[in-house]
């Protein structure tokens, strides 16, 4: 019960501190289209796996801001199991 | 050693390192906030994902990642130093060069299609500015000593007990750091720091293993 009560305790603060960082990269729908539709300038328009991702939101009912938004808390979520995995390599060993 | 990723609830060390991740996670979003792009995170994901690929053996799965990575971001090609420099003795000669030209390959096509496709983009492939970046550092005293201070804490952090930490993050550290402080000078901004996102799940793991 104690491990739940901290895991969810952890999950808040994080899901939080994602939130404003998302802030940073939710931009305005106009913006936000421009980047899912690669009109942006070059070398930023070569990352296309997110705007790709993104425009495979928007064909889910999403609009642009919203799907960025999405992706980039599906990402922080996955960077805690990747580095817990990385981490968790070399205790195995 | 084949693994998997499921996450137990009942288990304190695993609990530990969660908590770690997640912190890890959240100081990853207070250092790169600055300018920060969508495809960050995914690139810490890729890199951290793609080495604990490279020290598992999971070479089906690290290829996988590989491709989404450069799909994502061209950088990824320090994966493939990695790789090269970890496994040049760990690995038969030929199955190593042969790894080693594969994922050139796909880092090509994939730079090389994308390239083609955005050809009419404004701007330009690279940025070159390592005067401009010197310029403001000069300007700005204060800023660039707590710069300094700031990298010095990480790699004093990074390399104590260097000898007892894992052969793999040793490696990655000792290409990556480097790589990323020379790209961070000429191709990056001054006091933006997302081009330490490649290597931030190692400078991660380093720092806060026991």
């Amino acid at each position: 019960m104690k491990i739940i009560f901290a895991k969810v305790l952890i999950w808040i603060s994080f899901l939080v501190v994602v939130y404003m960082y998302a802030s940073g990269v939710w931009y305005a729908e106009p913006y936000a289209r421009a980047v899912v539709w690669g009109l942006e300038e070059k070398p930023f328009v070569y990352r296309v796996l997110m705007p790709g991702l993104a425009r495979g939101l928007m064909g889910l009912g999403f609009s642009a801001s919203a799907a960025l938004g999405v992706l980039v808390f599906v990402s922080a979520i996955g960077l805690v199991y990747a580095i817990k995995f990385l981490s968790e390599t070399f205790k195995r060993r | 050693m084949r693994s998997n990723f499921y996450l137990r609830l009942s288990n304190e060390d695993d609990l530990k390192e969660f908590m770690k991740a997640a912190v890890g996670v959240m100081v990853f979003c207070g250092l790169f906030f600055r300018f920060c792009k969508i495809y960050d995170l995914p690139t810490a994901v890729c890199f951290a994902l793609g080495l604990a690929c490279l020290a598992r053996g999971l070479w089906r799965e690290y290829m996988w990642i590989f491709i989404l990575g450069c799909v994502n971001r061209e950088t990824t090609l320090l994966l493939t130093l990695v790789f090269a420099v970890y496994m040049f003795k760990r690995m038969n000669r030929r199955v190593w060069f042969w790894g080693i030209c594969l994922q050139g390959l796909i880092l090509v096509l994939v730079r090389v299609q994308v390239m083609i496709i955005f050809a009419g983009s404004d701007g330009s492939a690279f940025w070159f500015r390592p005067l401009e970046n010197l310029e403001a550092f000069a300007l700005s005293p204060w800023l660039s000593a707590a710069h300094l201070a700031g990298f010095t804490l990480v790699l004093w952090m990074c390399v104590r007990n260097w000898k007892r930490k894992p052969a793999l993050l040793r490696t990655a550290f000792a290409v990556l750091m480097p790589i990323s402080l020379g790209l961070y000078w000429v191709l990056g901004n001054a006091f933006e720091l997302r081009v330490f996102a490649e290597v931030f799940p190692v400078v991660w793991v380093l720092a806060v293993s026991d």
